[in-house]
This record gives structure tokens, sequence and C-alpha cells, in this order.
């Protein structure tokens, strides 16, 4: 059988697994069963006593399982537009983050919480989200702009682009929080936005957002030939029938949308959208139509465990994700890297 | 068994038109820009009639022009390129060749004139529309992340996908026979990165082939390889070009080589054609001494016939023999 072939169903299991587990663990146990029960019941299939403490349909439905969804699609965005990113760029060190999104995603968090005065806002769907959204989206364009050298945009000059706009931006925002009253009062909870964590997510903000990124992820995968065809560079791609400027342009506004809009749900996870994308190239080559998939669910499955780990290892002290994410996704990163035996080809 | 459809050598004085190939250059002439010597354009038929006569050309280039910022400049050229030709493009660094090449490929927009293939203007294709009927082994490839050879020469098929589907069984034929006239079949699974610099040559080769095109563009397809690749190469291609329609079109700095295996050789120098012809009318030394500013000499081959240029160490010649 080919390793796909063995791979996927391997990938599909776990990501059950996950959720299972993300769904039934944290300050109050539900076990399978006991999940199957309340589901049933709520379906109005379960027509048996119901013996379990009512809170725990209210854990379920309202808090555990909308935060597992939020999770499973949050690492699935984030590790396509890694990928594509990666296979765009050529580069196993691209990932939206690090030519802005995170940057401007920060800053436009922090005019938020400048502007609004409700402290929800911060963590909400609200003006933050959209603030970060914008401010992420403004600034890839404008890195992808500057990095513009006599028609092509290398590399290294996006990624240096991409590094010194997020320098200035950062600063920016070091500069606002300095001397703005306002949000020194606030510091904490910008800071727990900016290190990524899932806790505030609610069924209304999921069913706007998660019709969307189940359509980015699914057009990510008409991309796929086009990826692989980019690993010729620019002028090779074009030569065997791909627009380049255009595919270009379309790979970088769907990998910086399904990042920005991960990023309303999430703030600012780390490490997804560079580890995944990685791992499952190490795992099943770097044909993007069986990377694309795999990494989405391989990210799902990353994030859901991640975010469990997050808000168990030291309950009832919630960890920001994006701590979990460096924290696991390191040791499994670094172990890839020495257990294959050839040296990495850039 | 391929060195038998070359041209048989002329006398060495012989400085007509070529036996291959007659060829127009009225765009270098018209304007008077062109070199002193060569393009003898008064006997060469028009473009309009395109070369033989109703047989519509693979390529024709029209008073094609291209300015780079630092003052650069290309053409006006005109060419024509028949059906099944093989031509190599030759000249110094910096004469423009790759400039035409790039034209010739789309990949850079005249800043005049035109580019045809078969009947249509190149420009009015889509890059897909192009691809599938122009093949470009661009040099330099290097391939990121562990692809395979099979993976690399399915990238050809780009142009033929639908938005979602993957390798038809005709994309699946298509590679085979690509994967075998190029003999890379034994090394399909292996990384691309892996390969040497031959075997690279030739999957990427194979690459344009899956692509299935009426026009083969090779930007120097013996750079960096040892002899025994550079003949190998060559070899292949002119197996893949006889008896076919493919055209085939290679820039080269081998002048040797292009002598060897090439019907029609074209020199560029500064920007301009300044000899279009077989080996015996391009590598002649008042052709080629003001071209690279050497003493060079002409040689015979001993068993093929066709001339052989070697330098003169240390002279900066004035192109006497």
């Amino acid at each position: 059988m080919s390793r796909p072939a063995v791979v996927f169903p391997l990938l599909l299991i776990a990501l059950v697994a996950c959720l299972l587990f993300g769904v039934g663990l944290g300050a109050v146990f539900l076990p399978p069963g006991r999940l199957l029960a309340i589901v049933a019941q709520q379906l109005g299939w379960w027509r048996g006593p119901v013996t379990w403490p009512a809170n725990e349909a209210v854990i379920l439905f309202q808090v555990r399982l909308p935060r597992v969804v939020a999770g499973a699609l949050v690492g699935a965005a984030l590790a396509t537009a890694g990928t594509l990113l990666q296979g765009l760029l050529r580069n196993p060190l691209a990932d939206p983050y690090l030519i802005g999104v995170s940057s401007g995603a920060g800053l436009g968090a922090t005019v938020a919480a400048l502007l609004s005065p409700v402290a929800a806002g911060v963590a909400g769907f609200g003006l933050t989200s959209i603030l970060a959204f914008a401010g992420g989206l403004v600034t890839v364009t404008a890195v992808y702009r500057l990095a513009r050298v006599g028609g092509t945009v290398p590399v290294t000059t996006l990624l240096l682009a991409g590094f010194a706009v997020s320098s200035l931006l950062v600063a920016a925002m070091t500069l606002m929080l300095t001397i703005s009253g306002q949000l020194a009062l606030r510091i904490r909870e910008l800071f727990a936005w900016l290190m990524g964590g899932i806790s505030v997510v609610g069924w209304t903000q999921l069913a706007v957002v998660a019709p969307v990124l189940l359509i980015g992820l699914c057009l990510a995968w008409t991309f796929a030939r086009s990826l692989n065809a980019f690993a010729l560079g620019e002028e090779g791609a074009a030569y065997v029938g791909v627009d380049v400027e255009r595919q270009k342009l379309l790979i970088v506004a769907l990998g910086t949308l399904l990042t920005g809009i991960a990023v309303t749900l999430s703030g600012l996870v780390g490490f997804v959208g560079l580890v995944v994308p990685h791992a499952m190239r190490m795992l099943l080559g770097p044909n993007h139509r069986i990377l694309l998939p795999a990494a989405a669910l391989g990210g799902a499955c990353f994030l859901v465990l991640a975010d469990l780990g997050a808000r168990t290892v030291l309950a009832p002290v919630e960890l920001p994700v994006g701590v979990v994410t460096a924290i696991l996704g390191v040791p499994f990163f670094l172990y890839l890297l020495q257990r294959s035996k050839r040296p990495h080809v850039l | 068994m391929c060195y038998e459809s070359l041209p048989p050598p002329l006398p060495y004085e012989g400085r007509g038109a070529s036996t291959v190939s007659p060829v127009a250059l009225p765009g270098s002439t018209s304007r008077g820009r062109h070199h002193e010597q060569r393009s003898s354009p008064s006997k060469l038929p028009s473009l309009r009639r395109g070369g033989a006569g109703g047989e519509v050309p693979a390529l024709t280039i029209e008073t094609v022009e291209y300015r780079y910022e630092a003052g650069f400049r290309l053409g006006p050229i005109s060419l024509i390129v028949r059906p099944g030709e093989m031509v190599a493009l030759l000249g110094p660094n910096g004469s423009g060749k790759s400039t035409l090449f790039k034209l010739v490929a789309g990949a850079l927009k005249p800043a005049g004139g035109s580019v045809r293939l078969g009947a249509t203007l190149i420009r009015a294709l889509s890059r897909r529309e192009l691809a599938r009927r122009l093949a470009v082994v661009a040099q330099d490839i290097t391939v990121p992340f562990n692809f395979t050879v099979a993976e690399v020469v399915s990238f050809g098929r780009t142009a033929y996908a639908p938005l979602l589907s993957g390798l038809t069984s005709i994309d699946r034929l298509a590679i085979e026979r690509a994967l075998a006239l190029t003999d890379t079949t034994r090394f399909a699974d292996r990384h691309f990165g892996t390969l040497s610099g031959g075997e690279r040559q030739r999957a990427l080769l194979a690459m344009a082939l899956a692509q299935e095109p009426e026009v083969l563009l090779l930007d120097e397809p013996t750079a960096h390889l040892d002899i025994h690749y550079q003949v190998e190469m060559l070899d292949l291609l002119q197996q893949l070009h006889a008896g076919g329609k493919l055209t085939v079109c290679v820039t080269l700095h081998d002048l040797n080589l292009a002598s060897l295996y090439f019907p029609r050789l074209i020199l560029m120098a500064a920007g301009q054609v300044v000899a279009d012809g077989a080996a015996d009318d391009v590598l002649r030394p008042e052709v080629l001494g003001p071209v690279f500013h050497r003493r060079l000499t002409l040689l015979r081959h001993p068993t093929r016939g066709v001339p052989l240029v070697a330098p003169e160490p240390g002279n900066r010649g004035d192109g006497q023999v």
C-alpha cells in the first residue's frame, strides 16, 4: 500500500481521538459513553433516565465543543496557510506570520484595545478580531509590495521585508502600550491574545468563521498543482503553464486570509504553520495534492491537543496555547530533523 | 546514425546563403544598425511568405526589440524557424541570446515587434496555452523539497490539468513516454536533488517532453556537464528530433558542439544577429573574430568534416587566423 493510503486513515482516526479527548477531558471528566448519551439526549434520541448532572450538557455544548471545533479549524487553517507559503516560496521556513500577519494583527488588536472601551472587545469577536484581521492583511500587502524586485519577489527579500516591517509594527505596538494609560490597564488581556488562546469562542463566532475556513481549506487544494510547479521557481513554473503572478497573488491572499481568520478565533498561535507542514512533508513527501489535506488534518489534531494541554496541565490556570504548541512542537520537530537521514534540501 | 542527417561540409571558402535554411533578416538591415558583415538579406525570401512556400513557420520572430534599463538594447531582430529545424543560438556573454531566448519563451515582453508560434502571436496565448505548444528547459533549475523525478516530470502536465483533478491516464502515459524517451525511467523514483548534473538535465528534458510541445527551447543544455554528458544530451536531442516534427532551439556556448550537432547556427553579438546559416557559413574567422575578440583557428573534424574552432592562448586577437 502506498504511504498516503496508510497515513490518511491514521490521521482521520487521530483527529477523531483528539476531538474526543478534547471534549472529554478537563476539570470535569466526560467519558466517551457519557458524551454519546448527552448528545443523544440533546438530539431527542435518548428516552432513558438522565444519570448525569445537568451542567455536564452545558459544559459539553456551550464550553468544550465550540472550543474543540474552533481549535481544529484554527489548526487546520494555520497548517494549510503554512503549507501554501512554504510551497510558494520554496522555503520550509516560510509561514504567514513571518511575512507580517502576526505583527499586523497584533497592532490591530492593540489599536482595538485602545479604541474600544468595552473589555470584552479584546478577546471577543468584535473590534479586536476585525482590526487584527485587517492589520494582518494590510501588513502582508505592504510587505509583498516592498519585497518586489524587478518583477519578482525573491524569498530572502520577502522574509527580510517581513522581518523589517514586523519589527517596526512591534515597536509601534510597544510604544502605544508604553504611553497609553488605558492600554496599561488591559495589558494582560492583550498579552493573552498575543500568545494565543481559544478560550472564549462561542457558536455565534463559529457560525460565521467555520464555513469561510472550510471553503478556504477546499480552495487551497485547488492550488496543489500550481504549488508543485512553483518548485521549479517562478520562471520554471511559467514555462509549464502556470500564470505565475496571478497564482502567487491568489496563494498569498488565501494564506493570509486563512491565517487572518484563524487569528480572529485564537489570537496569535505560533508554530503550527511552521512545524505541521514540515512534519507532514517528511512523512508523506512534498506533493501538495497529498500534503495540503494531510497538513490540514495534522494541524487540527495538533492544535486540539495543544489546547487540551493549555487548559489541563496547570489547571485551573490556563496556559497560552502558543506556549504549548512550542513546547509540544519543538521537540517533535527536532526529533523529525534528527531522524531523517538525508540532509534537508532547502 | 544521426550524423547522416547533417549537411555535407561546404567548401571552406563557400560564403553563400545557408544550405539548410535560407533565413530573412530584414529587421537588422532595414534600420541599418546591423554589423557590417554577413546577413546578406537581398538573397533571402521575404518574411511574409514564411520561408518555404506556403508552410507556416514554427517560430516567426518579426522585428523584435527589447531594452534593458542599463541601456543595452536588443534587435530589431527578425528570424524564421521552420517546423522540425534544429537551431543553435550562439554568441558571447551579453550578446543578447538569453534575452532573445526569453522573448521567444514568453518570459519577456518585447518592446517592439512580435513573436509567433505557428500562426499565433504568443502574446495572444495564455501561459497555459503556450505551455502546451512550447516547452522550455531553463538553466540552473533547482527543485526544493524531496520531489521525485517522476513528480518533477509530472509538472510538465500542469498545463493540461483541470482545476481539481490529479493526473489522468493520458497524463501518466505522457509522463511514462517522456521518461522512456530520455532514458530516465530507471531513476523515476529517486529524489531529484540526488541526481547528477547530467541526470538532472535529462529529467528536466523529460519534463519538457511531457508537455508534448511543437517547439522545444533549451537554455544552455550542456552547461556544467562534462564531455560525456554533453554528448549524451545532444545525442538525445538529435534522436528526439530525428524524423519528427519537433522544432528544437538551444542556446549554446560551445561552438564545436554547435557545429557537430546543429544544421543551423545563429550567431549574435551586441543584441543583433550577425550570422545565420550552416556551420560552414557561421564558424568563419572573419565572422567569429570581431564577435569574440580572440584569435581563433579553424580546424576540420577528422571524421565528420564540420568546422571546429580552437582558441589561440594569450592573444587578444583581431579575428585573423
